[in-house]
């Protein structure tokens, strides 16, 4: 009898070997993950800019509903966040700063739920390819949801691990949240 | 019975309301009401996503034969697609059979739509094909091949943008667009070499009435003064109201409107630092000024410009607009924290769904030629402050929300929307371009022509009509 399933369609990625749940790197690399979504979760915005490496690329691309087999449903060039060090800067420190900064005042409670975390060696030395899950729940007056698979670079600066690159693999194509003005 | 009575000049709402109570010409005054009643909106999606050009997509969304995006004119759900001759087809995404939509994707590439549901196959023009078992004739004889077509919508495209209306009795394009066109080809028209998508839209939901954000667009510069005071701040600029940006000019027609600023005033401390402020000659000024160009284009805009628009472009560009009845326009610098100031060009679409409901559509464009480096540099600066997580507009997807809850309840939709700000009409002299101008100090003209063109398109009172038409004369 041969097998109905066609497992070539549940890899669609070479394997990559995770360094094991509960060693240490791994548990480093999710204390990193815990602790700055502490610190947007209690809008500690000017402590998480700290945690961003220099050389930082966060970018969140737009994403669109296809057919199978006509791919992922992310095209390169459009991004709802397309950030470097300096312009998270610029946007965060409005938010810190001002009080005319409307879309966080009143700041609206944010909770992130990151699971699923994977831990890979990383290309540098010292560094670290992390996937997770994030479920981001905004509330004010209503309530939103954004969830998301994150692919980030963690790398060591002076022996302390730093966000160098993270990459936001949003689930809704139609996003349910007025701006985003919170991150991810 | 007591609905809305569509053949008629005006309208009628259940309760006896007609357009004339809703809108006061003499007081310039708009009943808060227009922005939740479910009636009203009904008749918003006959008589003006019905009724006139919106636009659904880009040329360089769909580059090659087959390819298609799905989008909506109204709350009709559309394919656009650019069909096996490649002409851009736009057609309802409605199966002739039982209605289901024949596209479920947001785009892709395909030679034919097929209705999952009974298999009913249209080609990329939305021409019936065939049914299922052909011996057994499923579609009958009843109806011939050619009344089983997908209903095609006319298409029209401004700079690679394509819009679209179900309406064959529709003003031409060129009719819509009339005296604003001369001002559109300043932002988005400047080279032979055409602009493209960044990539697929941002698409996000907002809890507003679509109006909200399309009013403002017309040209609402107000605002800025207050709603985004953080910007100002930022760019450590005192809001003494003659500064920034309100000093300039105010641009309607036909319900569109934009804004002209003015380059020389001390809000472009870039250009300034570029130099170009102590030039004179536009092409020397353009030369220096950001404007999402290469070299080589800029050369050659006045093979594509008079020397009076050239003037504009250089001193008074068109910066930021909408179009009637729910896009939002810009073409304009983009700061970045380092490095030279980049540009931005964006398209907004405001699709409603439901009195209370948007879908948020943001476009990035760019010039086809621009290099990769500055395409980079260009998208970081767009995002930095417009689309869903830009710092200007987020804020201004907090306001329409407040704007719309604001006006909801019962004692709310009793009131008054106020555009009693009244500006006076007449071009500085020599102003080469046309539409109703308003020179100085931003007010309120703009919104309330908006306004003008709402009621006219509803049905509206002869009053409306009658002002539309005189300041179109003018």
């Amino acid at each position: 009898m041969t097998d109905v399933l066609d497992r070539t369609t549940f890899t669609s990625k070479p394997a990559r070997v995770r360094l094991p749940a509960g060693s240490s790197d791994h548990f480093r690399c999710l204390e990193f993950l815990e602790d700055e979504a502490g610190l947007l979760d209690d809008n500690r915005l000017a402590d998480w800019l700290d945690v961003l490496h220099p050389d930082l690329t966060y970018q969140m691309p737009t994403r669109y509903v296809v057919y199978k087999g006509d791919g992922d449903g992310v095209a390169p060039g459009m991004f709802h966040f397309d950030e470097d060090r300096s312009t998270l800067q610029v946007k965060l420190g409005r938010l810190i700063r001002s009080d005319s900064a409307w879309a966080e005042n009143p700041a609206s409670r944010t909770r992130r739920f990151v699971t699923n975390v994977r831990v890979y060696p990383g290309a540098e030395d010292g560094s670290f390819d992390v996937t997770s899950s994030i479920l981001l729940v905004r509330t004010r007056e209503g309530m939103d949801f954004v969830t998301a698979r994150r692919e980030d670079t963690l790398a060591p600066i002076d022996g302390e691990l730093k966000l160098k690159r993270r990459y936001i693999l949003c689930d809704q194509t139609v996003l349910r949240t007025a701006n985003l003005a919170v991150m991810l | 019975m007591g609905r809305w009575q569509p053949k008629s000049e005006g309208f009628v709402l259940r309760d006896g309301t007609t357009m004339s109570d809703l809108i006061d010409i003499e007081n310039r005054e708009v009943s808060t009401r227009v922005l939740s009643d479910p009636e009203i909106y009904e008749l918003e999606l006959a008589r003006i996503f019905g009724r006139t050009w919106t636009v659904v997509a880009h040329e360089s969304e769909i580059p090659q034969k087959g390819d298609f995006v799905s989008r909506h004119i109204g709350e009709d759900p559309v394919i656009v697609s650019r069909d096996q001759k490649g002409e851009i087809r736009v057609m309802l995404n409605s199966c002739s059979h039982r209605g289901v939509k024949v596209c479920r994707a947001d785009s892709g590439n395909t030679r034919h739509f097929q209705c999952p549901y009974h298999g009913w196959a249209f080609d990329g023009g939305g021409a019936f094909v065939g049914a299922p078992i052909a011996r057994e004739q499923m579609q009958g004889t009843i109806r011939s091949k050619a009344d089983l077509n997908l209903r095609a919508a006319r298409t029209a495209t401004f700079a690679g943008m394509i819009f679209a209306t179900f309406n064959k009795d529709a003003e031409s394009f060129d009719d819509y667009l009339g005296d604003f066109r001369w001002y559109l080809d300043l932002m988005f028209d400047r080279s032979d070499d055409g602009i493209e998508v960044l990539g697929p839209p941002q698409r996000f939901i907002i809890n507003t009435n679509w109006k909200c954000p399309a009013e403002q667009h017309a040209g609402d510069g107000y605002h800025a003064i207050t709603l985004h005071r953080s910007i100002l701040e930022m760019l450590q600029k005192d809001t003494d109201p003659d500064e920034p940006f309100m000093s300039g000019l105010n641009v309607n027609w036909n319900g569109h409107g934009l804004r002209c600023l003015d380059t020389r005033k001390a809000v472009y401390d870039t250009v300034a630092a570029l130099g170009a402020d102590k030039l004179t000659d536009p092409l020397e000024r353009l030369k220096l000024l950001p404007l999402g160009l290469t070299p080589d284009q800029v050369l050659r805009l006045p093979d594509r410009f008079s020397p009076a628009q050239l003037r504009i472009l250089a001193d008074f560009p068109p910066q930021v607009g909408g179009l009637f009845p729910n896009m939002g326009l810009f073409s304009n610098p983009a700061p970045l924290p380092s490095g030279p100031p980049m540009y931005k060009m964006v398209l907004h679409a405001f699709v409603p769904r439901g009195p209370n409901q948007i879908e948020f559509y943001n476009w990035f464009l760019v010039d086809r030629k621009c290099p990769n480096e500055i395409r980079d540099r260009m998208s970081r600066a767009a995002t930095m402050s417009f689309g869903v997580s830009g710092s200007i507009e987020q804020d201004d997807a907090e306001m329409w929300p407040a704007m719309s809850e604001g006006t909801r309840g019962y004692y709310g939709r009793q009131g008054k929307l106020r555009y009693q700000a009244v500006g006076v009409e007449g071009k500085p002299e020599g102003w080469p371009g046309g539409g109703n101008v308003y020179d100085g100090f931003g007010k309120d003209d703009n919104q309330w022509n908006w306004w003008l063109r709402w009621a006219e398109m509803m049905g509206g009172t002869q009053e409306a009509r009658k002002i539309q038409h005189l300041d179109a004369a003018e």
